[in-house]
């Protein structure tokens, strides 16, 4: 029929039509969303994991001897030498009631700073460092045990699993005031 | 830079140290009635480091100057001057000292070159708890 010969510069597109002969051309406009994000590393604790914000941690250290200081308590491991400097080492899985594994390899250190406070940290395993988006972090369950409550900031997701998000400072802070 | 004068010795497992400015001799011969420096710090009998099973050196008596007077202890061998750089001596962690239940404990220390157990618990011996001693 003659209509159906009809050239398509005439004819107006519906949508799809439009869509695709954008992608044709190439030209279909790409917005830039630059969403505010915040580095996590994200860590693991007896199979939970956590994750604190990267700007309150130094650096990650593989296992290193501890030297045992008497007199603290049993979750103060000791201290490490950190070229040449002296770092107390919390043991973050007592202070969080979740049970360190056996050492591994993939036992670590988290050197962390807050405040005007800095530790050690032993946690079972480094996941991950990556940038989670400001919304992607969500409030915090209220059924969360009675040890965490206060020193989990948000939720969010990673590889299927959920994260709790800490505050190193809230923990520094509890632990210095012998709330842990 | 300045370099410390301290007097180490071991209590079990630990090694400890005084200021070597704050000791006034060392004695061989034993006192019973001295308390020991695990006593003094209220250290368990026996207290080391979990895990690591070590033998007591050789008591000996370490007479120390302390504003109410001579304090003499009973420390374990081997008892050694050793000068360390400032450099080598730190602040007790904020954290460690926030929590930390024995008296008297002033610096921590490295002593560079030796293997584990490198670690030196710098005492200051003013805040050790001190009864009067007939003087010796």
């Amino acid at each position: 029929m003659n209509s159906d010969a009809k050239a398509p510069s005439d004819a107006p597109m519906d949508a799809l039509t439009a869509a695709l002969e954008r992608r044709r051309r190439g030209d279909q406009n790409v917005v830039a969303v630059d969403l505010p994000t915040v580095q996590w590393v994200v860590f693991t604790l007896s199979g939970r994991t956590f994750a604190f914000p990267g700007t309150q941690v130094a650096e990650i250290l593989p296992l290193p001897p501890i030297y045992f200081v008497p007199g603290c308590p049993p979750a103060l491991e000791g201290v490490i030498d950190v070229r040449g400097n002296i770092c107390s080492v919390l043991r973050l899985g007592d202070l969080l009631d979740s049970p360190h594994g056996p050492p591994t390899r993939r036992t670590a250190i988290l050197r962390g700073r807050a405040a005007d406070m800095e530790s050690g940290l032993r946690v079972d395993a480094v996941e991950d460092v990556l940038e989670v988006a400001q919304e992607a972090l969500l409030t915090p369950p209220d059924n969360l045990p009675e040890r965490l409550q206060g020193l989990v900031t948000g939720v969010f997701q990673h590889r299927g699993q959920r994260v709790l998000a800490l505050d190193m400072e809230r923990l520094f802070q509890s632990w210095r005031d012998a709330r842990l | 830079m300045t370099d410390i004068d301290l007097v180490v010795f071991r209590w079990n497992a630990l090694r400890l140290a005084v200021q070597a400015c704050q000791v006034l001799a060392l004695e061989s011969t034993l006192d019973p009635d001295a308390p020991s420096i695990g006593d003094l710090l209220g250290l368990p009998t026996g207290e080391g480091i979990p895990g690591v099973v070590t033998l007591a050196g050789p008591p000996r008596l370490l007479r120390l100057a302390h504003p109410a007077g001579a304090l003499r202890v009973r420390v374990q061998e081997p008892v050694v001057q050793v000068r360390l750089p400032a450099s080598a001596i730190h602040p007790l962690p904020p954290l460690l000292a926030a929590r930390l239940r024995l008296p008297g404990v002033r610096a921590l220390a490295w002593q560079q070159g030796e293997g584990p157990g490198a670690l030196i618990v710098i005492l200051d011996v003013g805040d050790l708890a001190c009864e009067a001693q007939p003087a010796v």
